[in-house]
């Protein structure tokens, strides 16, 4: 999706800046997606990739800027009430609860849509039944669009399930309330690139079934991967955004090799 | 498969009686060698049937049939009790005390197993159900029954006062923050004259609902129930209620929200991502465990009538948490058992009572080294009886695995 096409902006940022002490690890990022976009956020290591994750998702108090998703100017809310206005995130290392079975966590990322809490569940237990076995067939949906052997394994706990499966999981539940953003952070870190190719393969997938309008900002690493799936990439280095455009342009941008290559 | 049924219910009637006869045995016969024997030799049984596949299969396979027949089953036991026991009086007063004790530590259970936080003030939240209930029993002579809720209600009020700090602490600080509230509140009562001081509350009316007194004897078809059967009987009813109660919460949304912001389990960071307030959803969790001990403790104090400090003290409190660490975080039958064994083991073994400390802390140590996740590990959550159909094979319990 070229930048001068007519898109729908979903999201937006500006001068988004964060200090730790007396280092700025995001420092003035201007940035936005359109609606349906994939963006490639790279650069190396201690760029400030995850930290700007962390200010968009709410878990980072911000120092200055604001940012928007659908014209509404979400800073300084809590995390959670982030969520539920549509950014909803991955981390880069699992945070699945191991010893909850699939569908529990799976459930975790749905608890914001359900309605049965406590009076249903002491009292009118038809109520939580039903909203149970909605939910169940929605986690079953949303398994089998990665791997239908994941349904069969929904009452498992987690930690019996292999590596790729959690990644899997894992985006699962960051997709189970339709967000409109999804924030996916290193999501082939430590998975051999098979694997992660076939995690690009099915998020693909998903995207063109079911997700259509889905956007998403996808941290990694991999530039296979970055190159196959993005639509526009935006490169970090100390915390400033050096780059921006299409995978090609950006490749091509000097400061951004200086920075990876160490030149 | 009417043949089926039978060989099942002939299983279970069976296993329960023995189980059964084996129980009160043990309470019953004070020759402590004899119950050790005993004990022994029920520990071979079981041993020598967990062997045998066949058997072992068979009568697994039968609870988990018939359920709902063993329920009933253990409902007539239960309630029975009291007629078998009701030469022994001081058994009966012990096992209402231990319904006491199981829903103090079903309420830590909802605080610690479920949510996460670490409450090791459980003994001041007992003992401003049991003051409330005194105080207002001998100052104003307001209803037993109306106590019992007063108590329960206060406990939450009070535990409120806890939010902030509990709230801007996180993990073992939190622990700390409890500590601090049992030490402090001991020291108050042990100071304030209003409240009787060392010497506690004395002389609270008995229990007592609609006119009934409870130290009147219960006639029954020409038995005779000592009067403690009343005190029984009521515990059992709120027990009963509260941990029902305490399973569906854990059978829903709400235990699974409690899971997900468990430091222990889950973590408090990914719950927030995924839209839960966890702030709110730890107090809710603190409030109600505190309801349960709060209860508890005004239930207490209307049975045994006096109430003082050396009953809320920090020691009192590690001893109610270690229910839920014996029994299994997060498992309600587990709780439950574990909370009965440690009222009626220091019992039996008074002859021993300056080494029961000891005992204690070795059988714990060697739980934690040897069984960590408790007498019964909590299981993975099914929710409701539905969800029976899903395949043998795809259930197991929770957390089955080496690598944690």
């Amino acid at each position: 999706m070229p930048d001068n096409e007519p898109t729908k902006q979903l999201f937006r940022c500006e001068k988004l800046t964060k200090n730790f002490g007396g280092l700025k690890a995001v420092d003035g990022v201007d940035l936005g997606v359109s609606e349906g976009e994939i963006l490639g956020l790279i650069g190396p290591n201690g760029a400030g990739k995850t930290t700007f994750f962390n200010l968009i998702s709410g878990v980072y108090p911000i120092d200055e800027g604001s940012f928007f998703l659908r014209g509404e100017n979400l800073m300084g809310l809590p995390a959670h009430k982030i969520k539920k206005k549509g950014i909803s995130r991955t981390f880069q290392q699992s945070r699945l609860i191991l010893n909850l079975s699939v569908y529990d966590n799976l459930f975790t990322g749905m608890l914001e849509s359900f309605r049965s809490w406590f009076r249903d569940s002491l009292i009118f237990r038809s109520r939580f039944k039903e909203e149970l076995k909605r939910a169940i067939e929605k986690a079953n949906q949303l398994l089998s669009q990665f791997n239908a052997e994941l349904v069969g394994k929904g009452f498992l706990p987690v930690s019996e399930i292999s590596q790729i499966d959690r990644r899997r999981l894992e985006i699962c539940r960051a997709l189970a309330t339709k967000p409109a953003l999804l924030l996916l952070d290193e999501p082939s870190a430590g998975m051999s690139p098979e694997e992660s190719a076939e995690l690009m393969l099915d998020l693909q997938r998903i995207r063109e079934k079911e997700y259509r309008e889905l956007s998403i900002i996808l941290v990694e690493h991999d530039m296979a991967v970055i190159e196959d799936i993005t639509d526009r990439v935006v490169a970090l280095n100390y915390g400033k955004k050096i780059a921006e455009g299409t995978f090609e342009a950006v490749s091509r941008n000097e400061e951004l090799r200086e920075a990876y290559l160490g030149r | 498969m009417n043949d089926h049924a039978l060989k099942d219910w002939l299983l279970i009637i069976c296993c329960l009686a023995v189980s059964w006869a084996l129980f009160i045995s043990v309470l019953l016969i004070t020759n402590l060698f004899l119950v050790f024997a005993l004990i022994v030799l029920g520990g071979v049984a079981m041993y020598g049937i967990s062997r045998r596949e066949g058997v072992k299969a068979s009568i697994v396979q039968a609870f988990k049939r018939r359920n709902r027949f063993t329920f009933i089953c253990m409902f007539i036991i239960i309630i029975g009790l009291p007629f078998i026991l009701r030469g022994s009086p001081y058994w009966i007063l012990i096992l209402t005390l231990a319904i006491l004790w199981i829903i103090v530590a079903l309420g830590i259970n909802i605080q610690f197993g479920s949510a996460g936080i670490i409450n090791l003030g459980a003994a001041a939240f007992y003992g401003v159900g049991a003051y409330t209930a005194g105080m207002f029993a001998i100052k104003l002579g307001s209803p037993p029954l109306f106590n019992l809720l007063l108590g329960a209600v206060m406990s939450m009020v009070v535990g409120s006062l806890l939010f902030i700090p509990l709230l801007k602490a996180r993990g073992h600080y939190q622990a700390l923050v409890t500590i601090a509230f049992v030490m402090a509140f001991h020291n108050l009562l042990n100071n304030a004259a209003w409240l009787g001081g060392a010497q506690g509350i004395v002389g609270i009316p008995p229990m007592s609902v609609a006119g009934w007194s409870f130290v009147q004897e219960i006639k029954v078809w020409g038995l005779k129930l000592p009067s403690q059967a009343n005190f029984y009987y009521l515990a059992l009813l709120l027990g009963g209620l509260l941990a029902a109660a305490s399973w569906r919460l854990w059978n829903s949304w709400v235990g699974l929200t409690w899971n997900a912001i468990n430091e222990g389990t889950g973590d408090e960071l990914s719950a927030k991502c995924m839209g839960v307030a966890t702030g709110k959803w730890a107090m809710i969790a603190f409030t109600i465990g505190n309801f349960y001990i709060g209860l508890a403790g005004a239930f207490y104090s209307h049975m045994t009538t006096y109430v003082s400090p050396p009953d809320i003290t920090f020691y009192q409190s590690l001893l109610f948490l270690s229910a839920v660490i014996l029994g299994g975080v997060d498992s309600i039958p587990g709780v439950c058992l574990a909370a009965l064994l440690l009222v009626i083991l220091p019992e039996k073994l008074r002859a021993f009572q300056q080494y029961w400390v000891m005992f204690f802390g070795i059988a714990l140590v060697l739980m934690l080294i040897l069984r960590r996740k408790g007498l019964i590990p909590a299981m993975i959550r099914i929710y409701t009886r539905g969800m029976r159909e899903i395949p043998e094979s795809l259930r197991a319990p929770k957390g089955s695995n080496k690598n944690d």
